[in-house]
């Protein structure tokens, strides 16, 4: 029995409680790679809440090669930037963010000197919401 | 755009980690992953770092508190309290007549009655006991099935090919869980026994997101110390699918659903006196949450890892690794495997 209810078939999996579930969740993805973009899809799909992909990178031939989310056109862009549109598009109930960072760098920089509270500055942290 | 600028102030916060209902890293570097697992343990968040290369991956979780109503398992096991009748089941069961049932209703009589009728029936011939061993339990099965697989004739006096009718198949299929003992089930008894969840401080650090499932356990426990005489927790009030008459079903739906709504009235009510207790307002946990709790009480599960991934990379389990590594123990002696 179709029903409009584009939902319908995974709210017989879990239920509407898990629906809600995740519904009010926001997912953090460190790492646009190709593992991570698709495990992402697979939350985008049935409808996240929101997304955070945390990610510094630029598209690189190589990213392009291996992930449906990073077109070739887009080679040099931020990967978060990229992937985060890609996996709007496929469903617009979800919203995304992307967060241009690189932990490792914060912690040689001595931001995370017992991963304790971190002073960061803003102009380390860009980020973009289309 | 005021979306935005609390983002913003995210990033800023040392605890913006918090917000996140999962983190997902994928092929971190070593430094990254002790960072994020750090992050992620002081704030409680789950974490799933996950590694690929080629075909080969690997997918590890950091939990450090994850309670779980809903586990959904299949086939989930209904606990019908066969063994051990209320009441109502009881006189539902007592009021079917074996002895004087037309054909339709024989076939139609719900495995439930079945059991306890046949039950009956064995304990007087076994000294009040019931089956006491394997070869019992197959005798008492192959009885169901005797008595399942009627004699039925053709109009010309000859025997028909008879086959066993579903009801008994049903009952047959049941009596394992007819005949076990009637006690709390180990999931529950693991839960009451991890230490972490049993109890409330006043101290209780704010990451602690599981506090409604640990006042939930509490009440339960009293529950079933209580009105649970030590055996019984709240009824599901689920009845499987079975062969019966439809009136029948409905009716066994209907004293089960009851059954269901006394206990949960019950458990809510020492629900309410440990919240206030714990200094917590009555209601504040929500109807749905009792009525998903009581409807899962075979299905509730606790997950902890031990440390952090950080902290296990710093203090490894050497000597469990390294025993896998000794082929002798590993592969001869069963016994010796170390978990």
């Amino acid at each position: 029995m179709a029903t409009t209810d584009k939902y319908d078939r995974q709210l017989r999996l879990w239920g509407a409680g898990g629906q809600r579930k995740l519904m009010n969740s926001h997912i953090l993805l460190v790492n646009a790679d190709a593992v991570g973009t698709e495990t992402l899809k697979n939350l985008v799909l049935p409808g996240v809440g929101k997304f955070t992909i945390l990610d510094d990178k630029t598209l690189s031939p190589q990213d392009a090669s291996v992930n449906f989310f990073l077109p070739a056109k887009k080679i040099g862009n931020f990967r978060a930037i990229v992937a985060r549109d890609v996996l709007c598009e496929m469903n617009p109930d979800v919203e995304g963010f992307s967060l241009i960072s690189n932990i490792e760098a914060e912690v040689e920089k001595g931001m995370f000197p017992e991963f304790g509270p971190r002073k960061k500055s803003l102009h380390h942290c860009e980020w973009f919401n289309h | 755009m005021v979306q935005s600028l609390s983002f913003l102030l995210f990033c800023i916060d040392s605890s913006f980690i918090e917000k996140f209902a999962v983190v997902i890293v994928t092929n971190p570097s070593l430094a990254n992953m002790h960072l994020i697992s750090s992050l992620c343990w002081d704030a409680c968040v789950p974490l799933v770092v996950v590694k690929s290369y080629g075909f080969l991956g690997e997918c590890r979780l950091q939990l450090r508190e994850h309670d779980m109503m809903e586990t959904k398992p299949d086939p989930e096991y209904l606990y019908l309290r066969m063994n051990a009748p209320f009441a109502s089941l009881q006189q539902f069961c007592d009021s079917i007549d074996f002895s004087k049932q037309t054909p339709e209703e024989f076939a139609h009589t719900p495995f439930i009655a079945i059991l306890r009728h046949e039950a009956a029936v064995w304990a007087a011939q076994h000294e009040g006991k019931p089956p006491q061993s394997r070869a019992e339990m197959k005798e008492f099965k192959a009885h169901l099935k005797t008595v399942g697989t009627p004699d039925e004739f053709y109009e010309d006096g000859t025997k028909k090919q008879s086959y066993l009718r579903d009801n008994y198949k049903e009952a047959q299929l049941n009596a394992g869980h007819f005949f076990e003992s009637v006690k709390c089930p180990l999931s529950l008894v693991e839960l009451f026994a991890t230490d972490r969840l049993m109890r409330i401080d006043d101290t209780t650090s704010s990451t602690s997101k599981i506090d409604d499932f640990k006042v939930l356990l509490i009440a339960l426990r009293e529950y079933i110390e209580g009105p649970g005489e030590g055996i019984h927790w709240p009824l599901s009030g689920v009845v499987p699918d079975m062969t019966a008459t439809s009136d029948m079903f409905m009716a066994l739906q209907h004293l089960y659903k009851q059954k269901a709504d006394e206990d949960r009235s019950a458990f809510k009510n020492i629900l309410t006196s440990v919240l206030l207790r714990l200094k917590r307002a009555s209601d504040s946990i929500p109807d749905e949450a009792i009525v998903t709790f009581c409807r899962n009480i075979l299905n509730l599960r606790y997950l902890s890892s031990e440390c952090s991934i950080r902290d296990r990379h710093q203090t490894p389990k050497a000597d469990f690794a390294r025993s896998f590594l000794n082929e002798e123990t590993y592969w001869d002696d069963p016994t010796q495997v170390p978990y």
